[in-house]
């Protein structure tokens, strides 16, 4: 399991990946994240919604009231185009991260 | 699930109410029911499925951060000038917070004006009603006694007027409510739909105790002309018979006013009925149309009067107007919906 610090700045970009596929909710994204990374990383609840709300408050996603199953509102997210930037922005980010980073990783 | 639903209240209690938080708790609610429902449906037991979504909770601080992060702190300040902020409107203005001590001395203002206002109408009624019967009980005076009773509804008036302005100089701390600028906690919020509910009963009795004075009103008149035909004092007492009705139609005015403002004081509160959020900017776009189309019939109704005489057809600019406002209003509401 991955620990929270490590995956902190990246949070955001995780939830803004899963978005690009589509306008999805709080609870799947969770299951999203558990499964894709076969239970590695499970993103905390207060994590999810800390991370929705500040992505919301920058204008990165948008938010709306869609309908579930039983009848009650269930708030949907989508990501806008500034959200689309930032991700890009991100993504550019780790690679160099990644690149930076790789250079002091060595088999001993 | 009840267990889960504690867990988030009590989770919650460290976050300040406001809107946000509000919605923020619902969403969490209804999505954990979501994530249990489906552990339940993957074969897990209640206890286990519980223990799952409040491990996997984390930390209500970093919520705290996120949400606490615009809202500047609660001072319990009862200055009604420093209030806190907290909360955003649909417009996303930063609305004051209201307390219930706020609510309570805006309540007691709101009567006490209710009283004023209502007193103000009643004298100027009244002040009418004395002014029919000073007439009655002096036919034919000269000098002085003759514009007496005039003089004597013109004071009434003024001191109306001056009672309108203090009243309104009182509540000027509170046009806020008026406006519907506030923020409403739920438990608030509570306090405010009981005691409303406790007022209705009265309000209620207070319209219909008016309103049945106004319709019993003419009555009077027309039981005592009757009771007078015939009677030697029919000249001196004729006067005084629409002279009471007056002072009855005053009496009844001020029991309408008075109950109607203590009612709508609620309404104000709790934002209902024509103080609805949702109406509001329905309402600024009517009202702006509003202030357009009247003012500029009545000057069309001025200029067709006094240009070609024509008055006994001008006033048909005010009917016309109307409706045009209605169609306004109906076609804003259309495009809108």
């Amino acid at each position: 399991m991955i620990s929270s610090d490590i995956i902190r700045g990246y949070n955001d970009t995780i939830i803004l990946n899963l978005l690009l596929e589509g306008d999805s909710y709080g609870y799947e994204i969770s299951k999203q994240i558990r499964q894709i990374t076969a239970e590695e990383y499970v993103m905390k609840e207060t994590t999810l919604y800390s991370a929705f709300n500040r992505l919301e408050k920058n204008g990165y996603i948008e938010s709306y009231d869609g309908d579930r199953s039983q009848g009650n509102k269930r708030t949907y997210y989508k990501i806008t185009n500034g959200g689309i930037n930032y991700y890009r922005d991100k993504c550019d980010e780790w690679r160099l991260t990644k690149q930076v980073i790789n250079k002091f990783i060595k088999e001993i | 699930m009840e267990t889960i639903i504690n867990y988030l209240e009590s989770m919650f209690k460290r976050i300040s109410d406001s809107p946000e938080a509000s919605r923020l708790k619902k969403e969490i609610l209804s999505n954990l029911e979501e994530k249990y429902e489906e552990l339940k449906r993957n074969g897990k037991s209640e206890h286990e499925a519980i223990g799952i979504i409040i491990s996997e909770f984390g930390n209500i601080d970093e919520l705290l951060n996120e949400v606490e992060r615009d809202n500047q702190s609660y001072a319990q300040s009862h200055a009604p000038n420093s209030r806190s902020f907290s909360g955003s409107s649909d417009t996303g203005e930063k609305l004051p917070v209201i307390s219930l001590e706020e609510v309570r001395e805006y309540l007691t203002a709101n009567r006490k004006m209710a009283q004023l206002v209502g007193a103000g109408v009643f004298l100027i009624i009244f002040g009418a009603s004395l002014m029919v019967a000073l007439y009655g009980l002096m036919p034919g005076a000269t000098g002085f006694a003759q514009v007496a009773p005039v003089v004597l509804l013109l004071v009434m008036i003024g001191a109306a007027v001056g009672i309108f302005i203090y009243s309104d100089q009182r509540m000027e701390d509170y046009k806020f409510v008026e406006r519907g600028s506030f923020y409403m906690t739920d438990s608030v919020k509570n306090h405010v739909e009981q005691e409303r509910k406790s007022y209705q009963p009265k309000g209620l009795a207070g319209t219909i105790a008016g309103v049945c004075l106004c319709i019993f009103a003419p009555l009077i008149p027309l039981t005592g002309y009757a009771l007078l035909e015939g009677n030697r004092y029919e000249e001196n007492y004729s006067y005084f018979i629409p002279s009471v009705m007056i002072a009855v139609i005053a009496a009844a005015v001020f029991i309408l006013i008075y109950s109607g403002t203590k009612s709508s004081a609620y309404d104000k509160l709790l934002k209902l009925k024509e103080f609805a959020v949702v109406d509001k900017q329905r309402n600024k776009v009517t009202n702006a149309v509003a202030s357009i189309i009247f003012p500029l019939a009545t000057a069309i109704f001025l200029f067709w009067g006094f240009v070609f005489g024509d008055w006994h057809i001008s006033w048909v600019v005010f009917p016309c107007a109307g409706i045009l406002y209605g169609i306004l209003c109906g076609v804003y509401q259309a495009i809108k919906s």
